[in-house]
């Protein structure tokens, strides 16, 4: 409870809660919820093998990073209230959202699920299975 | 509000690329993911629709949120039986 790592990953784990929060607040319920979920799946895949490998060294490397991404980061604050734009509050519409991605994006998706199938058919004949000795 | 979230955005990509863990990098990863679902469906200016940005987000958060599973659980599977604890990739 007390190593490093576990302190920093409960903090990014409120931080990403907290931003999932805000998307629920900002009326994207639907978002909000897969979010809040997929969050605490990664929370507790990344707690287990942390628990089982029990890995307590923590490296911070790179620390001048930070310079070009703060300059990256002031310079797209700039240019967001040079253009005026906000964040605002979306009620979402998954209704005609679904309409017009199914109407625009219809042979998009039908490539995509064909891609994925294919793929998951490939990885499934190329998994062996180790035989017990 | 847009200066917290670019914050925000900056401190995980920060914390990703800075902190050789895989713990730490796997939930700045999904705090950079879901800083940037949030930002890209919310910002706009007052007067435009949002269902645009409603329809592409839902595209690329799903794409990448399959993809960001399948690398998660790649790497449970190499770091689990390695000493290795980060995801950058070492030429020894």
């Amino acid at each position: 409870m007390r190593n490093p790592p576990f302190i920093l990953g409960a903090s990014l784990f409120i931080l990403a809660l907290t931003v999932d929060g805000w998307a629920l607040a900002a009326g994207l319920s639907a978002v909000g919820v897969l979010l809040s979920v997929g969050t605490v799946l990664v929370f507790a895949v990344g707690i287990i093998w942390l628990i089982y490998h029990d890995d307590r060294k923590l490296h911070f490397c790179r620390g001048w990073v930070i310079i070009p991404l703060g300059l990256f980061g002031f310079a797209l604050s700039k240019v967001l209230e040079k253009s005026s734009a906000q964040l605002l509050p979306t009620p979402e519409n998954l209704t005609d959202t679904g309409e017009r991605i199914m109407t625009q994006f219809q042979l998009g998706l039908w490539i995509v699920s064909l891609l994925l199938l294919f793929s998951f058919v490939l990885a499934s004949s190329l998994m062996r299975r180790n035989r017990a000795k | 509000m847009t200066e917290t979230f670019v914050a925000v955005l900056i401190f995980s990509l920060f914390m990703t690329f800075c902190f050789r863990h895989f713990f730490i990098q796997l939930m700045s990863l999904k705090l950079l993911l879901d800083s940037l679902v949030v930002f890209l469906v919310s910002i706009r200016n007052p007067e435009a629709s949002s269902l645009g940005a409603q329809m592409a987000i839902v595209l690329v958060s799903s794409l990448s949120v399959l993809v960001f599973f399948i690398l998660m659980a790649a790497g449970t599977q190499k770091f689990a039986g390695t000493k290795a604890s980060s995801l950058e990739v070492r030429g020894d």
